[in-house]
């Protein structure tokens, strides 16, 4: 018996918590639009249809800004991947930066210091050859080089920050020279932005 | 409350009646090659109780794959001495005549779940018993036995015990990550020591052999963790911005060597046991890692690529002096001090691939110990010093130093990588 109103009391306290808690979603769709609106109108009374003009049109700007936003966000996001995508390559048991790899920094560079709050992880990678222990000291070699370059190049230093994986993350997985040439790279990830 | 026996404990259950005699001869002196084999024979064990029969066999059959390990023995195919394991007393002359030179006998009585076990080494010429030792223990464990009985063996032959009471850890691929695992000497019970599912590399063995260091990407990136073996406990204990990797113990094991980056300039520096930095040993714009202490912890060698390649430079710790010791080669990684402190062993580039070399500390007598057109990596001496354990290709092998034979040992599927041989660790 006891235990049947435990129960009961139970699902009273998980009823009254589930239905307050669907009120406060609901108020809150409520609340927000609601004080911009209020500024928008005018303060004098107005016939209804002439009161619910700047109603609708405050809804569409604020549709608009909404939709830009969502734009700009979008573009930011391809920009992103686009910057992540783009990785650097190096020479056997190298990890200076080559020709290709600096014109890729430069551009990368110039997108970093546009976009200030971002910040950025430079992993370096190396190819299958070797011990895993110097793999991951080249790995952080490469990565530091990378994070140099692009200090030089104006970015601020405390946005990006390093890792060695040295040859434990293959993007390649086979054991020739092309994927070798791929596996030695500086990957980039945005952490922040 | 949780119920725990310690591993060392459990093998301190055996009691152990030992009617030694010590002698004085040396009857094989492992580091002097060419020398031919000695005739033994082992017929299989007598056994008393249920089921024993079966027991005695792998025994006997596991005395004689030890025994063959070491290389320094012709082991007698049964067929020559059939009949003759029941005797009961021993007739030393037909052991000689079918060209004994030592004879192993033993016996073993199973009870439920336990086991005593006799065993006695003769010299079969001198018709004198060597080294007897008797073993209790459960049934479970006998491998355990034979091991601990074949080490007497070898000390009894040569003056040292041998690697019968050691394991190897070692590196393997599981289901994408990296995981710590161990296995006996002879590849018998691989078992996992961590479940990080992460990467996880570079084990290393503290010199009493009761801890271990590894590399893990648990946290932010590559840190060092510490895992005492009879509890399991894995502790983060070095873990500065950057990168902590490859961490060695000193031969007291009361410091550990470790690579780090410090205001961008790779190092290697010396922590204490509770990972604070007591001081720098090594520093450069360029690579600096894989210390190994020589035993005397005097000197550490290290790889550096400060030469424009990577090879393998020694730090006197009292002169602060770094000699380059490879010249030999393009890429000379992963040094090994033995632990006689007379030899390191390394891994070097020779067209394309990856081999095992060893060197003298002085830089003299450069050896070049594998040759197939595969890889061989991460070399690690056993504790005797007397073999050394890599992997090839993924598969963990063993080279014995004195014929350089190899063959491979655990046989696991997947990668296995980075074997690092444990002390003795005492059954």
């Amino acid at each position: 018996m006891r235990r049947y109103q435990i129960l009961w009391v139970g699902f009273l306290i998980v009823f009254f918590a589930l239905s307050c808690a669907r009120k406060e979603v609901a108020e809150h769709k409520v609340v927000t639009p609601v004080p911009r609106v209020e500024k928008a109108a005018p303060k004098e009374k107005m016939p209804e249809e002439l009161r619910a003009r700047p109603i609708e049109e405050a809804k569409i700007r604020e549709e608009e800004l909404a939709r830009e936003r969502m734009l700009k966000e979008e573009a930011l996001k391809e920009e992103i991947a686009a910057f992540e995508e783009e990785d650097i390559h190096f020479d056997f048991d190298k990890y200076n930066i080559r020709p290709d790899a600096a014109e890729i920094l430069k551009k990368k560079a110039e997108w970093l210091k546009e976009h200030p709050n971002v910040h950025v992880l430079i992993e370096g990678h190396c190819d299958e050859r070797g011990t895993e222990e110097y793999n991951l000291a080249l790995g952080e070699r490469r990565a530091n080089s990378t994070k140099q370059f692009l200090i030089g190049l104006g970015v601020d230093a405390g946005c990006i920050s390093t890792i060695s994986y040295g040859e434990e993350r293959p993007v390649d997985p086979r054991h020739n020279e092309e994927a070798w040439a791929k596996n030695r790279r500086c990957h980039f990830v945005i952490t922040k932005y | 409350m949780k119920k725990f026996i310690p591993y060392s404990l459990l093998f301190a259950f055996y009691l152990l009646l030992s009617y030694t005699f010590s002698y004085a001869r040396v009857y094989i002196d492992i580091n002097k090659p060419g020398q031919e084999k000695i005739p033994i024979a082992i017929p299989v064990f007598l056994a008393e109780g249920k089921g024993s029969d079966k027991i005695a066999k792998e025994m006997s059959n596991l005395l004689k794959k030890d025994l063959d390990f070491i290389g320094l023995f012709y082991i007698l195919p049964p067929e020559a001495f059939l009949g003759r394991s029941i005797e009961k007393r021993i007739d030393f002359r037909k052991w000689y005549l079918i060209g004994a030179h030592l004879l192993i006998r033993g016996k073993i009585k199973v009870d439920e779940n336990t086991i005593e076990a006799e065993f006695s080494l003769y010299d079969v010429k001198l018709g004198r018993r060597l080294v007897g030792k008797k073993y209790y223990g459960r049934i479970s464990q006998y491998r355990y036995i034979v091991h601990r009985y074949a080490d007497e063996v070898i000390k009894a032959l040569t003056g040292e015990f041998s690697i019968f009471q050691t394991k190897i850890a070692f590196v393997y691929n599981v289901s994408g990550n990296k995981e710590i695992y161990l296995m006996d000497f002879d590849g018998y019970n691989p078992r996992p020591l961590t479940h990080l599912n992460t990467i996880s590399l570079s084990p290393t063995w503290h010199p009493k052999g009761d801890k271990l260091l590894f590399t893990s990407y648990r946290g932010k990136g590559p840190e060092v963790y510490l895992l005492e073996l009879k509890s399991g406990r894995i502790r983060r204990l070095i873990h500065y911005p950057g990168i902590n990797i490859a961490p060695a113990f000193s031969p007291d094991g009361k410091n550990i060597a470790v690579t780090l980056n410090k205001g961008g300039k790779q190092g290697i520096y010396l922590v204490d046991k509770d990972g604070h930095i007591k001081m720098c040993l090594v520093k450069h714009w360029g690579i600096n890692v894989s210390p190994s202490f020589s035993p005397d912890g005097k000197r550490m060698a290290f790889v550096s690529d400060r030469g424009g390649s990577p090879q393998i430079y020694i730090l006197d710790l009292t002169k602060k002096a770094i000699n380059r010791l490879t010249f030999e080669g393009g890429y000379n990684t992963s040094p090994v001090w033995s632990p006689k402190g007379d030899l390191i062993a390394y891994t070097g580039l020779v067209n394309g691939y990856f081999q095992i070399f060893t060197i003298r500390p002085d830089g003299s007598e450069l050896k070049q110990l594998t040759y197939d057109k595969v890889n061989h990596e991460s070399p690690s001496f056993s504790p005797d010093g007397n073999f050394l354990a890599f992997s090839r290709n993924g598969e963990i092998y063993i080279l014995r130093l004195f014929d350089g034979y190899f063959f491979p040992v655990g046989k696991l599927p997947g990668m296995q990588t980075q074997p690092r041989w444990s002390p003795r660790l005492r059954y």
